[in-house]
């Protein structure tokens, strides 16, 4: 059977020649390439049309997302596992939006990482158990106003109220506009908050996008 | 009416002033109404002395008195004027005293008259001089620019300072009919919000960029009182010197802040980049020589322990890096690095407060904010969140970021027990723990705006301005 063939794009030099070793040490793999920045992981990708690119996120002159991007474009067949030492989530969406197939991160444990190359060759996805947990702990990046309520309709000047909540004013702005005190803007949002089953101001915003306020 | 002696009587005593006659001659009373007493507190039987008249004038007055009162009697004209005379008491009594000179039937003259106790009108009249004088004086040597405007709008009169600074004299202003507002505000739409301003007249303070005579630009601050009679008085100050020690003052701490987070920034990609990537070697190499064959059990475990604690160090190195500036930040814009942030924040507070992150605006990634805007509304969510997880034993938070054409806008708003905030923020620095002073500043410093409401819960908003195409900035 052939070996899978595999690109590591790495711009730290001590950390490649380890991964390096490790790969080269399973008896299904081999690095055919290695790169120091995203340009250069793009163009040896072509050269050497490898299965697996592993594609640091952080590296200089284009960065891993972009590099990946590239790949994807030019390549298609080629697949790509974030590896990084960013746990944070932005990178993992962004990565996963370039086309990664998997996300490793540079910690986890080797065979996780040998786990990762198999599955995304066979065409599968593959995020690590640190990240899975990054993605099931945290509540939803932007929330969604879940359907029309069953409430009491808002009155005119609650929705007034609501869609100045919605479009960015103070309390204290809204009862000069609306010449009335800070109270009744405060108990008016409380009240269409309860008729709407909206917990907070983020998901007014949410709900006035729905209605086309803002 | 002299038909009735009672009437008559009742109707001089009642008069608020000396109702007299005296001798054309010798000027000796020959009949005072009682309230010459109350007036001067001489008994009356001491008026009808001889010479009563001008031995108690004011000895300032004495001498034009007689003079004015012989010449008017000899010409026979009926005579008023104004003059002192000194009370029993020694106090100063104003008179007006209004005489008529009567021809007798033997041909003889005879003067009568009222004299009129106007002291308090005096004073009042001193005291108004004295006034005027003084709102002159102060007018003339304040190192404040007053002007005068009537109820069309047009400066009729401005003062000293006034003239120092702006260089025109009151003259070449008249000279213009009243106007000067187009030569220091040449720009059409600068002059039309003097305009508004001065047509407003609210007595609020206004900056404005005004031009001298020379041609220089100057700031100034001014406000407006509009008088009851449709004038108005605009007061104003010279602040260039103030605004350009602000405008240095938020340069140096701009750069302090630029360095700070430059510094920072460095350290976090050094311990990220470097230490970090030699730890995540490590960590391979270690495994690497635990799949060594035949390794002794103890040399396993060694290794396990070792691995561990390679792991941990890695953790902390990130954990570090991450506190000391988010990679995100930089690598992938505002609105990343914050919903990177609300979340892991939601994540360490999971089973006390929710957080809630919403963003419009940011869907072409290419168009990245200014750093400087990008890392002051980061720092005030920040410590925002801060705030909200050690005071305000709120439920949920939001974090709300949006961004049009003109402004980009963080809100961050709590449902927590809220707090008093003028008294926070002109607490004591050492008492100020709620860092509010500094997230204003780092507002204001790339040119924001920064609102803090509490009450149910705490709002703070932050709303910076974008650089328009075709301003050149």
């Amino acid at each position: 059977m052939e070996k899978l063939k595999i690109l590591l794009a790495e711009d730290h030099r001590i950390l490649r020649e380890g991964l390096k070793r490790l790969i080269d040490e399973q008896p299904n793999m081999e690095v055919v390439g290695e790169a120091d920045d995203g340009v250069e992981a793009w163009q040896k990708t072509g050269e050497l049309q490898p299965h697996v690119v592993l594609m640091d996120v952080s590296m200089p002159r284009m960065n891993g997302a972009v590099a990946t991007a590239k790949i994807r474009e030019l390549f298609p067949e080629v697949r790509v596992i974030a590896l990084t030492a960013h746990r944070a989530s932005a990178y993992l969406s962004q990565m996963l939006k370039a086309g990664a197939s998997g996300y490793v991160l540079k910690h986890t444990a080797f065979n996780e990482l040998v786990d990762a190359i198999q599955t995304v060759a066979r065409g599968g996805r593959y995020i690590d158990r640190a990240s899975q947990e990054l993605m099931l702990n945290t509540p939803p990046e932007n929330v969604t106003w879940k359907g029309d309520p069953h409430g009491k309709p808002l009155s005119e000047r609650e929705v007034q109220v609501i869609s100045l909540v919605a479009n960015g004013y103070t309390n204290k702005e809204i009862a000069n506009k609306l010449a009335i005190s800070v109270k009744t803007v405060e108990s008016h949002k409380t009240n269409s908050m309860q008729k709407l089953d909206l917990k907070s101001r983020a998901e007014i915003v949410d709900y006035a996008r729905f209605r086309g306020w803002i | 009416m002299q038909d009735d002696p009672a009437l008559y009587s009742k109707l001089i005593n009642s008069l608020d002033g000396i109702v007299w006659t005296a001798d054309a001659e010798t000027f000796q009373f020959t009949f005072v109404s009682p309230q010459a007493e109350r007036i001067l507190g001489y008994p009356i039987s001491r008026w009808l002395e001889a010479d009563f008249w001008r031995k108690h004038t004011h000895p300032d007055d004495t001498d034009w008195c007689t003079a004015f009162c012989v010449d008017s009697t000899t010409r026979r004209q009926d005579h008023e004027f104004e003059y002192r005379m000194i009370a029993a008491d020694g106090n100063v009594v104003w008179l007006h005293d209004i005489v008529s000179v009567k021809s007798e039937p033997g041909g003889s003259l005879s003067l009568s008259g009222i004299m009129l106790d106007i002291t308090k009108r005096k004073h009042a009249q001193n005291e108004l001089r004295k006034q005027t004088e003084m709102l002159q004086k102060i007018f003339d040597h304040i190192p404040v620019m007053i002007s005068f405007r009537d109820d069309t709008g047009r400066i009729k009169l401005v003062n000293r300072e006034w003239e120092r600074i702006f260089g025109w004299s009151i003259q070449d202003i008249q000279k213009n009919n009243g106007e000067i507002l187009q030569e220091v505000y040449p720009d059409a739409a600068h002059l039309r919000q003097a305009r508004d301003w001065i047509a407003a007249a609210n007595c609020e303070w206004r900056d404005f960029k005004s031009k001298t005579r020379d041609g220089s630009l100057i700031d100034t601050t001014w406000a407006i009182v509009r008088l009851s009679d449709g004038t108005s008085i605009s007061i104003g100050k010279d602040i260039t010197d103030r605004k350009r020690a602000e405008e240095e003052r938020k340069q140096l701490l701009q750069r302090l802040i630029t360095a700070h987070e430059d510094e920072r920034r460095h350290l976090s990609r050094e311990l990220h980049d470097n230490i970090g990537q030699f730890l995540s070697a490590l960590l391979l190499g270690l495994e690497s020589c635990a799949r060594l064959p035949q390794l002794p059990s103890p040399a396993q475990e060694k290794l396990s322990y070792l691995k561990e604690t390679t792991k941990q160090l890695e953790l902390d190195v990130h954990g570090l890096a991450l506190e000391l500036r988010p990679t995100a930040l930089d690598d992938l814009g505002l609105e990343a690095a914050l919903s990177t942030l609300t979340r892991e924040w939601a994540r360490r507070h999971e089973q006390r407060i929710k957080a809630v992150f919403n963003s419009t605006g940011f869907t072409n990634h290419a168009e990245r904010l200014s750093s400087e805007a990008e890392v002051a509304i980061y720092r005030v969510v920040q410590e925002a969140l801060t705030n909200v997880s050690r005071h305000s034993q709120a439920e949920i938070v939001s974090v709300i970021l949006a961004r049009d054409d003109r402004h980009v806008q963080v809100i961050i708003e709590d449902d927590g027990v809220g707090f008093d905030v003028d008294t926070m923020m002109n607490a004591a620095v050492e008492n100020r723990r709620l860092g509010l002073t500094g997230m204003q500043e780092r507002a204001q410093l790339v040119g924001g705006e920064f609102k803090i409401e509490s009450g149910t819960g705490t709002t703070i908003v932050v709303s910076i301005p974008l650089p328009q195409n075709g301003s050149g900035s």
